[in-house]
């Protein structure tokens, strides 16, 4: 909740301005609905001069909740698919599978599978609300969280970039090693601009 | 052009977990494969007990033969965890011999691995060969 936001509430109530006025003037400056109703939820619908605060649950700590959810899930299944698609890429190349890595492909899948379906389905649904009602784009917790999610993608390309140049000056730049790249690419690169074009509408919002 | 990013996304993990799925395989899978590990282990402890040292001159005619390195036989098993079959013993000689077992996994599933460098296969059936020396 901004405190400017805050503040203006409270000195237009004090000032003895209706809600409706002051929602008005709010919303016609950019405001989303929901904004405007959780900062005149603040202060309790009393005639009483100063405005009285009322007592309220903070949203932060289910916003919390939900998007380190949302975005723990993502990289930990980002980082599962390139596991197990390093594992697939190995098998094409190798052949026979040796017992440890069999193993190591499993639990990649296992992880794969509880991880991705949530995250896609937690997602969709952020896109929804967000959709439905642009002050979402505002939650502190999600820009941090999309901010956070960039810098390890940013982290993980860069990482990929110097390892194609270590290989290649190691004159171990083989198909086999070329394909992980991409991989890692791929994946780290499709979050990258997905969530880099979410930020941006952010800024427009 | 988000909507194409997920559907990317999505096939992506459903490719990924086909096809390590496939390489991997199921349950029933896992424990074909830690059955035959069992097997092959029976055969190298009882390949270790007939080639036991200090001992007899010969080979026995069979593995029941309890006179044969009477101390070594604890920790002996005979016969298939699965099938209950008893392990194939073949004395090719007073000194040579070949123990077998009827390996679940195929050939081409088969993991890497030292324990299966020593058997020779033939099918599904695993053999491993022994001597005794007599020092």
């Amino acid at each position: 909740m901004s405190k400017e936001l805050s503040t203006f509430v409270y000195d237009a109530l004090n000032a003895g301005k209706s809600r409706a006025e002051i929602s008005e003037v709010l919303v016609a400056s950019g405001w989303a609905k929901s904004e405007v109703s959780h900062a005149l939820a603040e202060w309790a619908d009393i005639s009483f001069t100063p405005p009285v605060p009322r007592p309220h649950a903070t949203a932060s700590a289910r916003d919390f909740f939900v998007y380190a959810l949302t975005f723990g899930l993502l990289i930990f299944g980002a980082i599962n698919l390139v596991i197990l698609a390093f594992h697939v890429i190995d098998f094409l190349f190798e052949g026979a599978t040796r017992s440890w890595r069999v193993s190591g492909m499993r639990w990649a899948i296992a992880a794969l599978i509880v991880s991705a379906p949530l995250y896609f389905w937690l997602a969709l649904r952020d896109r929804r609300a967000v959709d439905r009602d642009p002050g979402q784009r505002r939650s502190i917790m999600r820009r941090w969280l999309i901010y956070v999610t960039l810098l390890i993608t940013a982290i993980a390309f860069l990482g990929d970039a110097i390892a194609v140049i270590y290989a290649l000056l190691q004159g171990d730049l083989t198909g086999q090693f070329m394909l992980k790249v991409l991989v890692v690419a791929a994946v780290a690169g499709g979050v990258f601009v997905y969530y880099l074009s979410d930020i941006r509408k952010d800024e427009e919002a | 052009m988000n909507r194409f990013l997920f559907v990317v996304a999505a096939g992506m993990v459903v490719v990924a977990l086909s096809w390590g799925l496939s390489i991997v395989g199921g349950p029933s899978q896992a424990r074909a494969e830690k059955a035959d590990a069992e097997r092959a282990r029976d055969l190298q402890k009882l390949r270790s007990y007939l080639e036991c040292r200090p001992g007899e001159p010969v080979l026995p005619q069979s593995l029941s033969d309890t006179d044969y390195c009477p101390g070594r036989r604890g920790g002996l098993t005979l016969t298939d965890p699965v099938t209950g079959d008893g392990y194939v013993y073949k004395r090719l000689s007073d000194e040579r011999f070949e123990i077998c077992a009827q390996f679940e996994v195929e050939e081409h599933r088969r993991q890497d691995g030292a324990r299966w460098v020593q058997l020779v296969f033939d099918g599904q059936v695993g053999c491993l060969a022994g001597q005794r020396r007599l020092s």
